[in-house]
């Protein structure tokens, strides 16, 4: 596929922003970013994608629960 | 709302006619769309139970994209759509964050994952005998693989398959089966790797200008 099809499912209009991190911050999205093999832009968009998520259901009055089955413990995470 | 130009195939012409594909639906379109769907493939399913053909029923005739539009709340969820002859004719909900690739080597990764995918029933020949349009499975799972590669998963995806669909994503675009998901089911998990979805979209010059054949074998249930 061109790059041309590859900008036909963007169309819609982005906002631009400027964003300010420190060096820890930014250590820390530049190893997301290589891990998950996706640009900083691609990494910011997931966390907010699943943050809202995450705020909605805790909202809702749900739990978010991480679990580890071999050592068999669960575990609430707090988000504030 | 997005919007691209693309071809179906007409059956009943036997020709491809112009369709728009649009990539960024509301939740007032599922809902209207689930309107004219729902009867028609409660009716059907209906009747091939009282036919005896239970194996025949849609596994999903019980759908309702009506309920499903309210995911459309959140920015992980997009859902894209064919239209011609001013109907829907096909709908695509695709997840773009919390799933992630099962097969190595980008095992952990990002994928699109596509929550529902159906033609209208319509153009299905389990529920009406002379289907109207072809190819709108193929388009809404290209659809996919491009939304895929616009957000940066190089053509990643999965989905779990109803057991009816299971041909049409093996055979048809190379997913690689998975297994049964006890966490879901026990629906069958398959994923597209990049390295297939780079072959799959090789000889795609664009969306627009895809061509679909009067011999594809159906869009998915």
């Amino acid at each position: 596929m061109n790059s041309d099809a590859r900008k036909t499912m963007t169309l819609d209009v982005k906002k631009t922003m400027t964003l300010n991190l420190s060096e820890s911050e930014m250590r820390v999205l530049e190893e997301l970013a290589n891990k998950k093999d996706l640009s900083k832009t691609a990494v910011l968009r997931q966390a907010l994608r699943l943050y809202q998520i995450v705020e909605a259901r805790l909202s809702a009055g749900e739990k978010l629960v991480f679990e580890d089955e071999k050592a068999q413990k669960k575990a609430e995470l707090m988000v504030l | 709302m997005s919007t691209i130009p693309v071809q179906i195939f007409s059956r009943q012409d036997r020709a491809l006619v112009d369709a728009v594909l649009h990539t960024e639906l509301v939740p007032t379109v599922l809902v209207q769309a689930e309107k004219e769907w729902g009867p028609i493939r409660l009716e059907a399913a209906e009747k091939l139970y009282h036919e005896g053909r239970d194996g025949e029923i849609p596994q999903h005739y019980h759908w309702d994209w009506g309920a499903k539009s309210r995911k459309l709340q959140f920015l992980a969820y997009r859902c894209l759509g064919i239209e011609c002859a001013g109907k829907w004719q096909g709908l695509l909900m695709g997840q773009l964050s919390g799933q992630v690739a099962r097969l190595d080597p980008d095992k952990g990764k990002d994928l699109v994952f596509i929550d529902y995918l159906e033609s209208a029933p319509w153009n299905l020949h389990t529920i009406v005998d002379t289907p109207l349009y072809g190819g709108i499975g193929t388009l809404l799972m290209r659809a996919a693989v491009q939304l895929s590669y616009d957000e940066g998963f190089h053509g990643r995806i999965g989905l779990y398959a109803l057991p009816q669909a299971e041909d049409f994503y093996r055979d048809d675009f190379g997913m690689h089966g998975c297994g049964p998901d006890g966490s879901n089911q026990d629906l069958p998990y398959y994923e597209m790797t990049r390295e297939v979805a780079a072959s799959f979209t090789s000889d795609l010059p664009a969306i627009s200008q895809v061509s679909l054949t009067s011999n594809f074998k159906g869009g998915p249930v």
